[in-house]
C-alpha cells in the first residue's frame, strides 16, 4: 500500500471536478475514490505520472458519459419523480437538459431574445473584466513583475509624489538587500511622419539596464546594450510590437533600417512582443538614452525576493532625506496602486455600470421567462396533475434557463472578444494597455461564473413561482391566458428595465458634457499658435552660464525675425505639463499660521514668458531683461499662491527662498493661474513661483505662430537654430494643444467605456421591451379579435397597448431619474463644470429613453393591428 | 417475482460472488478486466449496481476512507437471496434455451 503524501502526484483536479456534474455526495465520493486508488496503484506498478493522469482522465470521462441504460432484460421505465438514488439524479440531469433543448428550439421567439440579452451583458462583463484585470489587477505582465515598484520621492505630508533625483536614486541603489535593480527613464514624445499621417508617439529613453531588468526578450532583433547609451554612438530606437505593425507593415526587414523621429535619426535594432508596453501602458517606442538622465526621472525598481513593498519603503524612510536641507523621503508605490492612483474613479464608476447592466440582462431574462411560463401555465398544470412533483417541475425549468445562460455566455464571449478589438481602436493615445487585455483563461473562468450566477438569478424565481402555481386555476382557464392577468408584473420588470438604462445613459451623458467641459477648460493661458521644442543646450568645458545666456538671445532673435512669428521666449516647461521641481518655500517674516508652502511647482521663464503665452500679470510686473542680469533675485507668484500664503501682507515686496543657502528672492509681480500639471482646479495645481531661467543643459522654446498651425514653422525654426549650432539635439516639437489632449485622456477612456455600456443598456432595455411587448401582443390577439368583431376600431385597440406602453415607459423615467440622483455621488468626483444632478442632461436621456421604448412597441403594435379577427378566433 | 439479469448484470453478480466482503469498484474492476479482458468505467459500474440494489437484487454499505483513495470512501456490495435466484434463473434460461445447440453454447 503506498500512501499520498503532499508532494505526491496529484490526480487531475480539472477531471475531478468535471466528475461533480453528473455525481453528488455519496456517488461522487466513491467514484472518486476508485479513480483516486486506481491513480495511485498505477503509479505504484511504475507509470509515468502523466500516464497515470492520462487514464484518470479516460476513465473520469467514460465515467462522466458511460450509458446510463445498461443492458437489463428488466429496464423498465423509471417513474418520473427524483428518487434518493444519487446515480438516477445524475440521469434525470442529463435528460432535463435533453427536453429542454428540444422545447428551446421550438421557442425561438423565446429564446432568441432571452440569449442575446445575456450574450449583450455577459460579453460587457467579460470586456470589462478584462480591461481592469489589464490596467489595475496585473499592470506589469512581466516575469516578476509582483516585484516591481515605482520610486517616488515625497514630502512629510505625502500630498504630492515625485520623481526621485539621481542622487537619490544613486543611494537607494545601494540598498542592495532591498532592491536587486533599479533603473531610471524618462518619457518622451515624438512625432513619426513615416507609414502614414504624422502621428504624436509617447516614447520611453531607456537606459540599458531597463528592458533586461523586466525580463522580456525581444520579439525581433536585440534590446539595447550599453555600447548604445554613448552619447556618440548612433542612436537606436526599439519598436512595439502595435506600432511596428500599424506603421512599418510587420515587415521584419525593419529592423537594422533607419528611421526619422522628430528630428533625429535612429537605427531600429529590435521590435518587442505584442502587449509589452512599458512602463505603464503608454508606450510605442524606445530610445536609448544617452548620455546621463537630465534631472529626475521615472523609477522602477526589482525588489529582491521575499522583500515587498512596505519593506521596502521602511527601509527607504529609514535612510531619510538625501541631503541635509532636504525633508522629503523617498517613497515606495506599488504598480496597482499606481494605476489605482490616476484611474480609480474611473475604475469605481464603470464597476457600477457594469454591475446595473447585469441587473438590467438579468431583469430582463426573468421578464422573459416570466411571460413564457405564464403562457405554458396550461401545460406546467397538465404535467402537475398526470403526477410530475414539484421538484421535478422546477428542475425542468431551471434546465432551461441554464441553457439559456449557457448559450448566451458562449456568445457573450464572442462579443466580448469583437468589443476588445473595438475598444482597441477606440483607445485614447495614452491607453495602449487596452491593447493587451485580452480574453485568457481568467477571463473564460469568471465569464463561466457569471453565466452560472444568471442562470440561478433569472431561473429560480420564475421556476419557483411556476411551479407553485396551482394546476386546477390554470387549467379551467382552458389552456387560454386571460386578458391583463399578469400584465402589472411584467410591466414592473419592464419599468425597472428602463429605469435602469436611463441611470447609464444620464452617467453617459453627464460624463459627455463633463469631457467637452474639461476640453474646453481654461489653462490658464492660450495655447492656440504655441509650439514647443525640447533643446538640449551646447555644452563642453568652455560653455558657461554667459555663453548660453547669449545663445538663447541669439536664437530668440533669429526666430523672432521668421515673418509667421509672433512672439518667442523659453521657459523650463509650459502648463499642463509644467516640467517643474518642487520644494519647500521659505517666506521671510514666516507664512500664515496654519499653512505648509511645501508643494509649489516652480517654473523658470525668460523675459517675454508671460506675454507670449498670454498669461495676465495680475499686480507688480513681469520679468525684464534686468532680472537676468546678476542683481538682486526677484521672483513672480501665481495669485493662488499670493492668495493662501502672503494674504497677511502685500504680495508684491514679500520676500521668499527655496533653499535656505541662497539668499531672499523679492516677489515683483503677480500672474494669473495657470493649472500647472493637469487640467484640474486644484490649489496644488495652481500655485506656483516663477524665477528668472538661467539656462543649463536643456530648455524649452516657446514660439507662437501668427496664424495657422503652428506645426508648419517647425522646419524654418529647425534651420534657425542649426545655423547657430548645427550639432543641437532637438529632442521633441508639439503643439501645446497636444499637450492639453493628452491631459484629457483618462476621462476620455472613461467616457468611451461608459457610453459603451450605456448604448449597451439601452440595447438591452429596448430588446427586453421588445421581447415582453411581442409576448402580450401574441397573448392578447385573441382578446382583441373579439374586440374587432365585437366593433371596435383598430385605432381603440392599438391605443390599448399604446397606454400600456406609456405607463411602463413613465414609470420607468421615474424610477430612473430617482436611482440616478441616488447614484449621482459615484460620478460627481469626475465631473468638470457639470453638477452630477445637472436637469438638462436629465432630460436629454428621458428622452432617449422614451424613444427607445416607443420604437420597441412599434412592431408588436402592427403585429396587434394586423390581427383577422376571423382567422385567430378559428384558429383557437 | 420474475427477474432476469443482463448480461453485464450477470458479470458483475459473479464478481460479487467471487470477491465476497471484498467487493468494492476498483476491486470488481479489476477482476473482470482480468477474467474477461473488458475494461470498465467505474461510472459504468455504480451505474449497473444502482441500478440492480434499487431492484432489491443487492445491498451496499459505504466502507471506511483509505489514503490510497484520497482519503474518500469505498461502497461495498453484497448479493441478496432475490439476486442469487435472479441470477440462477437466468443462468436456467439461457442453458434450456441453449440445450441441443452447438455444444460451444452449453458451457
Amino acid at each position: 500500500m503506498t500512501s499520498t503524501t503532499p508532494s505526491s502526484p496529484q490526480p487531475p483536479a480539472l477531471a475531478r471536478r468535471l466528475l461533480a456534474l453528473r455525481y453528488r455526495d455519496d456517488a461522487r465520493e466513491v467514484v472518486e475514490g476508485d479513480l483516486h486508488e486506481l491513480f495511485n496503484a498505477a503509479l505504484t506498478r511504475g507509470a509515468s505520472t502523466r500516464d497515470a493522469r492520462r487514464q484518470y482522465w479516460k476513465l473520469a470521462l467514460a465515467s462522466l458519459f458511460s450509458k446510463t441504460s445498461v443492458a437489463s432484460a428488466s429496464a423498465v421505465g423509471t417513474p418520473e419523480t427524483a428518487s434518493g438514488a444519487p446515480f438516477e439524479t445524475a440521469q434525470l440531469a442529463w435528460s432535463d437538459a435533453r427536453i429542454g433543448a428540444r422545447r428551446l428550439l421550438r421557442s425561438p421567439g423565446f429564446a432568441l431574445p432571452a440569449i442575446l440579452t445575456l450574450a449583450l451583458a455577459i460579453g460587457a462583463n467579460a470586456a470589462l473584466f478584462s480591461v481592469l484585470r489589464t490596467v489595475v489587477l496585473s499592470p506589469l505582465p512581466f516575469p516578476d513583475g509582483d516585484r516591481l515598484v515605482f520610486l517616488f520621492r515625497t514630502n512629510k505630508s505625502q500630498e504630492v509624489l515625485l520623481t526621485p533625483r539621481p542622487e537619490e536614486v544613486e543611494r537607494w541603489r545601494s540598498f542592495d538587500h532591498v532592491f536587486e535593480d533599479i533603473q531610471s527613464y524618462e518619457p518622451r514624445m515624438f512625432t513619426i511622419t513615416e507609414g502614414g499621417e504624422p502621428e504624436e508617439l509617447s516614447a520611453t529613453a531607456a537606459p540599458a539596464g531597463l528592458l533586461p531588468m523586466l525580463g522580456v526578450a525581444p520579439a525581433l532583433g536585440r534590446v539595447f546594450g550599453p555600447a548604445d547609451m554613448d552619447p556618440a554612438a548612433e542612436p537606436t530606437a526599439i519598436l512595439a510590437d502595435s506600432l511596428w505593425r500599424r506603421r512599418f507593415g510587420g515587415v521584419p526587414s525593419v529592423v537594422g533600417r533607419t528611421i526619422r523621429l522628430g528630428d533625429g535619426i535612429y537605427r531600429v535594432i529590435g521590435v518587442m512582443p505584442p502587449g509589452f508596453d512599458v512602463p505603464m501602458g503608454s508606450d510605442t517606442l524606445w530610445i536609448a538614452q544617452q548620455g546621463s538622465s537630465r534631472s529626475a526621472a521615472s523609477t522602477l525598481a526589482k525588489l529582491r525576493r521575499g522583500v515587498d513593498r512596505d519593506a521596502a519603503q521602511a527601509a527607504i524612510a529609514a535612510a531619510g532625506p538625501a541631503t541635509a536641507d532636504d525633508t522629503w523621503l523617498g517613497y515606495v508605490m506599488s504598480p496597482r496602486d499606481y494605476v489605482g492612483h490616476t484611474l480609480q474613479e474611473t475604475v469605481r464608476m464603470l464597476a457600477g455600470a457594469v454591475a446595473l447592466l447585469l441587473l438590467l440582462a438579468s431583469v430582463n431574462v426573468a421578464n422573459l421567462i416570466l411571460s413564457r411560463n405564464r403562457t405554458r401555465a396550461h401545460e406546467l398544470a397538465v404535467r402537475t396533475a398526470l403526477g410530475a412533483s414539484r421538484r421535478r417541475l422546477m428542475r425542468l425549468l431551471l434546465a432551461e434557463s441554464t441553457l439559456v445562460a449557457i448559450a448566451g455566455g458562449v456568445l457573450g464571449l464572442l462579443l466580448a472578444a469583437w468589443g476588445l478589438e473595438a475598444l482597441d481602436r477606440l483607445r485614447p493615445v495614452d491607453l495602449t494597455a487596452l491593447e493587451r487585455a485580452s480574453l485568457d483563461r481568467l477571463v473564460l473562468w469568471f465569464a463561466a461564473a457569471l453565466t452560472a450566477g444568471t442562470a440561478l438569478l433569472v431561473g429560480l424565481l420564475p421556476a419557483i413561482r411556476a411551479s407553485r402555481a396551482a394546476p386546477r386555476t390554470a387549467l379551467s382557464a382552458g389552456g387560454r391566458s386571460l386578458a391583463g392577468g399578469g400584465h402589472l408584473g411584467r410591466g414592473l420588470l419592464s419599468a425597472v428595465q428602463i429605469g435602469v438604462a436611463l441611470v447609464l445613459v444620464i452617467g453617459a451623458l453627464l460624463l459627455t458634457r463633463s469631457l467637452a467641459n474639461l476640453v474646453s477648460v481654461d489653462p490658464g493661458f492660450d495655447p492656440e499658435g504655441i509650439l514647443t521644442v525640447d533643446l538640449k543646450l551646447p555644452s563642453g568645458p568652455d560653455v558657461d552660464a554667459a555663453v548660453r545666456d547669449r545663445f538663447l538671445r541669439d536664437l530668440a532673435d533669429s526666430i523672432q525675425s521668421l515673418p509667421d512669428v509672433a512672439a518667442v521666449t523659453f521657459a523650463s516647461g509650459i502648463p499642463p505639463r509644467s516640467g517643474i521641481t518642487f520644494g519647500v518655500i521659505e517666506i521671510d517674516g514666516g507664512p500664515p499660521p496654519g499653512t505648509d508652502p511645501s508643494t509649489i511647482s516652480y517654473g523658470a521663464v525668460r523675459p517675454g514668458y508671460f506675454e507670449t503665452m498670454r498669461i495676465p500679470v495680475r499686480e507688480g510686473r513681469a520679468f525684464t531683461a534686468d532680472d537676468f542680469t546678476a542683481g538682486a533675485p526677484v521672483v513672480i507668484v501665481s495669485e493662488t499662491f499670493a492668495r493662501r500664503f502672503l494674504a497677511d501682507r502685500p504680495a508684491v515686496g514679500a520676500r521668499l527662498r527655496m533653499n535656505a543657502r541662497d539668499a531672499f528672492a523679492t516677489v515683483v509681480g503677480v500672474a494669473a493661474d495657470v493649472k500647472a500639471n493637469g487640467l484640474h482646479a486644484s490649489d496644488l495645481n495652481t500655485m506656483q513661483i516663477y524665477r528668472p531661467l538661467s539656462p543649463r543643459s536643456s530648455v524649452m522654446l516657446i514660439v507662437r505662430a501668427r496664424q495657422g498651425d503652428p506645426l508648419a514653422l517647425t522646419d524654418a525654426i529647425k534651420a534657425r537654430i542649426w545655423a547657430l549650432d548645427p550639432a543641437l539635439p532637438i529632442t521633441e516639437v508639439a503643439t501645446a494643444n497636444a499637450q492639453l489632449r493628452r491631459a484629457t485622456a483618462t476621462p476620455r477612456f472613461g467616457l468611451v467605456l461608459l457610453g459603451l455600456f450605456a448604448a449597451i443598456g439601452l440595447a438591452l432595455a429596448a430588446v427586453g421591451v421588445f421581447g415582453v411587448l411581442m409576448l402580450v401582443a401574441g397573448q392578447r390577439r385573441r382578446e382583441m379579435a373579439i374586440r374587432l368583431s365585437l366593433g371596435a376600431t383598430r385605432t381603440q385597440v392599438i391605443g390599448r397597448l399604446g397606454r400600456y406602453i406609456g405607463w411602463v415607459t413613465a414609470l420607468g423615467v421615474a424610477l430612473g431619474i430617482g436611482g440616478a440622483m441616488q447614484l449621482s455621488s459615484m460620478i460627481a468626483s469626475l465631473l468638470t463644470g457639470v453638477t452630477a444632478t445637472d436637469v438638462p442632461t436629465y432630460a436629454a436621456a428621458a428622452v432617449a429613453v422614451c424613444l427607445a421604448a416607443v420604437l420597441a412597441g412599434f412592431v408588436p403594435a402592427r403585429r396587434l393591428a394586423t390581427v383577422e379577427p376571423a382567422e385567430v378566433l378559428r384558429m383557437e | 417475482m420474475s427477474d432476469y439479469l443482463g448480461e453485464l448484470e450477470q458479470i458483475l453478480f459473479f464478481a460479487l460472488l467471487h470477491l465476497g466482503d471484498d467487493a468494492y469498484g476498483v476491486a470488481i474492476r479489476e477482476l473482470i478486466q482480468e477474467r474477461t479482458g473488458r475494461s470498465l468505467a467505474p461510472g459504468a459500474i455504480y451505474t449497473a449496481l444502482d441500478r440492480l440494489e434499487r431492484r432489491g437484487l443487492v445491498r451496499s454499505r459505504l466502507g471506511d476512507p483509505t489514503p490510497e483513495r484520497g482519503g474518500k470512501r469505498k461502497r461495498y456490495y453484497k448479493i441478496q437471496p432475490a439476486g442469487l435466484t435472479a441470477l440462477a434463473r437466468t443462468r436456467e434460461a439461457a442453458a434450456s434455451m441453449a440445450r441441443g445447440l452447438d455444444p460451444r453454447f452449453q458451457r
